[in-house]
């Protein structure tokens, strides 16, 4: 019991890693007290995490619940994260074994998956408490493309109620032809690796996105989502995409 | 071997992308010719014609659009089976009523989902395919034969939501589910080895539906014994897979997320309590009877 306070500062770096659990170890990480303890056993795995809401779950309120936004963002977005680590985790086990078979087999989940944790972390930063109104640039866009404001939204809207059982509708850019245009995607397929359009600002129609408040009435959940559209973000990633 | 489902997958594959091209360009929805998923021989070689028929129909005036001669043969198909199922004509749409209250199937299923399910869901799916049968009426009687084809999709879902909804209400009751007994029992146990395995498979195909979907048990005419699917949307299984629908587990979020939200696991484990397993038994008998068994 002598040497233990001289043995304990050599000790600790090989047992901390062992002793924290992993959440505290990310911690950690974030405040760089040790790296070094940490890094070994989080280098290895890259496993996405659930990004933070901009904003209070009840920002939204009345147009989107805050049950709804909870249920939404801490189980769905994080369930689809899990899965993610998952199918990834397979997938290099398969690249490692030049297993292209079960590589191959690995495509649907990663895309459902993967698909759902890049739609939704865009979904957060497409909705805002106070997002303000398009201007500049993605304004005269808008009314090039749709003829005015309220063209986009009837035609988005439109395409988005129309959607056949779970999907997003989409305002996206065109970087070939230089415009904006709406599409649809069923389930959670994303809209850049499907169409090759940017993503601007998505809709989510699943169900989970609006039941619980607007039940089957689809059209007045879409109709409303527009209050919460957060037009900084979306002249943002327009900017972006010239 | 291995060779030769890799040949066939890359077939599938090939074929797949050229109709998605074609849909793309032209407008028209060509399903994949259904390798294999037709229960029936007859059946699959039948349908394999109407396409090819269908398919050869299509005539490019100009290049990227295209137009089908021939009208799709999925349409008429989803009007039969709805006749099959519910004796109603073309365009004579109406709500089934429920043959139990909509607070019967608590605590497993709320009344508030019941009675939402039926009276706004389903009755949404049949508003929706009258509207479409009266366009489809007014496309037949100008001969529009590419106006008839557009309706397909908005026909197919609408169509297969009124039937799928229609079979879903008959599937449960208040006082049943539990283990079934019967010729199904006997089914069951003959092609899964236990109700147990049955369930478990079940169980995880509808909890495994991406998106919004179905769960089938269903009824296979060719070889005469019984099998899991799953559909997407509303898409009806036999016309998808030609199973005679037996049991459906509607796994649309709108079934069961009011009272079970995110997990659709525990709406499946307590479909189970519901199960008319009665009604499944007279399904099967007839689906037998119709094969010729």
């Amino acid at each position: 019991h002598r040497l233990l306070p001289l043995l304990l500062p050599l000790l600790l770096p090989l047992l901390l890693p062992l002793l924290l659990p992993h959440s505290v170890m990310i911690i950690l990480r974030k405040l760089s007290l040790a790296p070094r303890l940490v890094g070994a056993r989080i280098r290895g795995c890259q496993k996405h995490t659930l990004p933070d809401l901009p904003y209070d779950y009840s920002a939204l309120e009345p147009v989107i619940s805050a049950e709804i936004m909870q249920l939404h963002h801490s189980k769905h977005h994080q369930t689809y994260i899990n899965n993610l680590n998952v199918a990834e985790e397979k997938l290099a086990e398969a690249k490692a074994k030049s297993d292209i078979s079960t590589v191959i087999a690995l495509a649907p989940a990663l895309k459902f998956n993967g698909g759902g944790h890049i739609n939704h972390s865009i979904f957060w930063k497409n909705l805002s408490p106070d997002g303000g109104e398009p201007q500049g640039e993605l304004l005269t866009a808008i009314n090039r493309d749709f003829g005015s404001l309220d063209g986009l939204k009837s035609q988005l809207s439109a395409a988005t109620v129309a959607i056949q059982g779970s999907g997003w509708g989409w305002l996206g850019y065109n970087k070939q032809k230089k415009i904006l245009q709406i599409a649809t995607c069923p389930n959670q397929d994303p809209l850049e690796a499907t169409t090759g359009l940017i993503p601007l600002f998505g809709i989510d129609v699943w169900e989970h996105a609006y039941y619980l408040q607007y039940k089957n009435v689809r059209p007045d959940y879409v109709n409303a989502i527009w209050k919460v559209a957060n037009w900084k973000d979306i002249i943002t990633r327009f900017n972006a995409a010239q | 071997m291995e060779g030769n489902s890799k040949m066939a997958d890359l077939k599938d594959a090939y074929i797949a992308a050229l109709e998605k091209k074609l849909a793309e360009l032209s407008g028209i929805e060509v399903d994949q010719i259904k390798k294999n998923q037709l229960a029936n021989a007859a059946d699959e070689a039948r349908a394999i014609s109407e396409m090819a028929e269908y398919v050869a129909s299509i005539q490019v005036e100009q290049a990227g659009v295209a137009q089908a001669g021939v009208v799709n043969p999925q349409i008429a198909a989803v009007y039969s089976h709805i006749t099959a199922e519910l004796g109603e004509e073309r365009g004579a749409h109406v709500l089934p009523p429920m043959k139990y209250d909509y607070a019967a199937l608590e605590p497993h299923i709320s009344a508030m989902i019941m009675e939402i399910h039926h009276t706004k869901h389903h009755q949404g799916y049949i508003t929706n395919l009258k509207a479409c049968t009266e366009k489809l009426k007014q496309a037949e009687e100008a001969n529009d034969v590419a106006a008839m084809n557009a309706l397909l999709p908005a026909i197919k879902f609408n169509g297969g939501g009124h039937l799928n909804h229609t079979i879903f209400w008959t599937n449960m009751a208040p006082n049943a589910g539990g283990e079934p007994s019967g010729p199904i029992a006997d089914a069951i146990n003959k092609e899964f080895g236990s109700f147990q395995d049955f369930k478990a498979k079940f169980s995880a195909a509808s909890v495994g539906v991406k998106g919004s979907g179905w769960g089938w048990l269903g009824y296979c005419p060719k070889n005469d014994t019984v099998a899991v699917a799953t559909c997407q949307n509303q898409d009806p299984l036999q016309i998808t897979h030609g199973l005679i629908p037996l049991l459906g587990l509607d796994v649309w979020e709108h079934a069961y997320y009011l009272q079970y939200k995110n997990l659709r696991a525990d709406y499946v484990k307590a479909f189970f309590n519901v199960i008319n397993w009665a009604n499944v038994n007279e399904r099967y008998d007839n689906a037998r009877k119709s094969a010729g068994h």
